[in-house]
């Protein structure tokens, strides 16, 4: 069984250009390269005085990962970043899907998208935890407020792009709620969903250590304000390098994992066959007729 | 005489427009698809073939006269584009409208997915996605959809239309056999004169809007209907002459209509 010709697809390419037979993992490990050669021209020819060498840098790194603090810090912060984002999530999800469906209801969150979206985060975290008081749940509470609006745009975009073809093909045949909701509605949900996850953890990332900055006793932006306030560049940049690595793992893992599971009719779009490239022609009825 | 699969009784359709104003679509169309034929509704772009579809699929509700047609669960159709679901496989496309379709009816169905597939030439493509397939395969597909919930009625609009011509032609022949071994009632909206001719038992000619029937035509010239048969081109000369396309040139018989 060979069905699929191997002419060239006429359709949209796939998701994942091919660049030119080098592996992707190539030219990420050359951004790498850059940045940390860059980073040995500051520290040696442009600012030796002020910033750290990349040799003493990663030792403090590596001591950062073989230690158990670092991992505890982390935790208390990825956990407030999670409950953040699950309530923020939620909260978009909601009002996201509400938007895309009525008028009223998107007239009336109209402007707290507006503001919502350009809000000085900053003053707005402020704010929350002088009302609600300096601990962990008002931060939780404030990276849920922070993260709600970008995700509800994200999902009321969605919402509102459904294909209303599709729609009436479940009506003519009588698609139960159920069903219309598994194959034609969250399918088309899926796209804005995921870049409402992206978007939406970046901001929780950004702004948790934020707020552990500003008034809490624990966490990973609590310890890079520590060692700030020691004039200790060293340990900030391994902080900042470790955080950082974290929140890569968490994409290239997590993430990217989801959405190949997601975009499979779009990546392998000729199933088990994996024939992404090639589009069948209609050769069966040629033969046929 | 078995009672026609679906009747309409001088049914008429007008739209509200903006401003207060109405238009009115269809004035006093009386139509009737006798049971396993094969009609084709023809007539001008616009002249509100759609809104005969969706009065006939029990969809759009009719301003006056009467409408008897199948129980929605009986009815079947095809659209101008394939409409399969993206996300799905062809088989699963076939699987979960089938699935949907089983409540209202209420008893098992005669023949199995795969029959269709394999009727559609599609049995080896089961498991690709539609992006994967080419847009001919794709709109046999969704026709295996709509024959593979076996209805008593199959709505057609201008299924082919988007199609280049010669893949329209070869599923013009899928369609004809299909429609010869299922026994389904077919009412199929086209404005391609020669289409209609290749294809129907009987052809309904629709004025433009607001739409009555110019003349309903019997078509008995034996299947297959060849082109250069003289009685298809006499039928194509009357019919456009019938719309008011007649312009004393020599008609030409191109393909698409």
């Amino acid at each position: 069984m060979a069905p699929a010709s191997s002419s060239a697809s006429r359709r949209r390419r796939t998701v994942v250009d091919r660049v030119d037979r080098v592996p992707r993992a190539v030219y990420r490990a050359l951004f790498v390269a850059v940045a940390v050669a860059l980073w040995w021209l500051a520290s040696t020819v442009l600012f030796p005085t002020v910033i750290p060498t990349v040799g003493s840098t990663l030792e403090t790194v590596w001591h950062l990962l073989t230690g158990a603090d670092f991992y505890r810090q982390l935790w208390v912060t990825t956990q407030r970043v999670l409950l953040g984002f699950a309530i923020a999530f939620v909260a978009g999800l909601v009002i996201g899907t509400a938007m895309g469906r009525s008028k009223a209801v998107e007239a009336f969150f109209e402007m707290f998208i507006v503001i919502g979206t350009s809000q000085p985060g900053l003053f707005v975290s402020m704010i929350i935890l002088v009302a609600l008081g300096l601990s962990s749940s008002s931060a939780i509470i404030t990276l849920g407020y922070l993260a709600t609006p970008i995700i509800t745009v994200s999902i009321w975009q969605g919402a509102k792009r459904m294909d209303v073809n599709l729609e009436e093909v479940a009506t003519v045949f009588g698609y139960s709620r159920m069903a219309r909701i598994r194959h034609v509605i969250l399918p088309q949900l899926a796209g804005p969903a995921l870049a409402a996850v992206r978007t939406g953890l970046g901001i929780t990332w950004k702004y948790v250590v934020m707020i552990e900055m500003l008034g809490l006793t624990e966490g990973v932006g609590y310890e890079v304000t520590r060692s700030f306030q020691l004039f200790d560049l060293r340990s900030v940049i391994a902080w900042t390098i470790c955080f950082l690595a974290f929140v890569l793992l968490v994409e290239y893992l997590v993430i990217r994992t989801v959405e190949r599971r997601i975009y499979g009719w779009r990546d392998r779009a000729a199933g088990k066959l994996d024939a992404a490239e090639t589009a069948a022609e209609d050769v069966s009825l040629v033969a046929h007729a | 005489m078995p009672e026609p699969a679906a009747v309409l009784e001088r049914v008429a359709k007008s739209y509200k427009v903006g401003g207060g104003g109405s238009i009115d679509v269809l004035d006093d169309l009386t139509l009737t698809a006798e049971r396993g034929s094969f009609v084709a509704i023809l007539g001008p772009s616009g002249c509100g073939k759609s809104t005969i579809l969706g009065i006939l699929s029990g969809l759009l509700p009719h301003d006056a006269g009467v409408a008897r047609i199948p129980p929605p669960h009986e009815i079947a159709y095809v659209f101008q584009t394939a409409r399969l679901l993206p996300w799905r496989t062809i088989e699963q496309n076939l699987e979960i409208t089938r699935a949907a379709r089983i409540g209202q009816r209420g008893h098992a169905y005669q023949r199995s997915t795969a029959d269709y597939l394999k009727a559609a030439g599609l049995w080896e493509y089961r498991s690709f996605y539609p992006a994967a397939i080419s847009g001919g395969m794709q709109q046999r597909a969704s026709i295996a959809r709509a024959l593979s919930v076996e209805p008593t009625m199959l709505l057609m609009d201008e299924p082919f239309s988007a199609l280049d011509e010669l893949t329209a032609r070869t599923q013009r022949t899928f369609l004809l056999r299909t429609w010869r071994d299922y026994q389904s009632t077919i009412i199929f909206v086209t404005h391609n004169v020669l289409e209609a001719i290749t294809l129907a038992s009987s052809i309904v000619v629709v004025s433009a809007r607001p739409a009555r029937v110019l003349e309903r035509i019997d078509v008995d010239i034996p299947r297959p209907r060849s082109l250069t048969d003289p009685r298809v081109g006499a039928l194509q000369d009357r019919i456009l002459a019938l719309l008011g396309v007649d312009d004393g040139e020599p008609l030409q018989r191109r393909a698409s209509g």
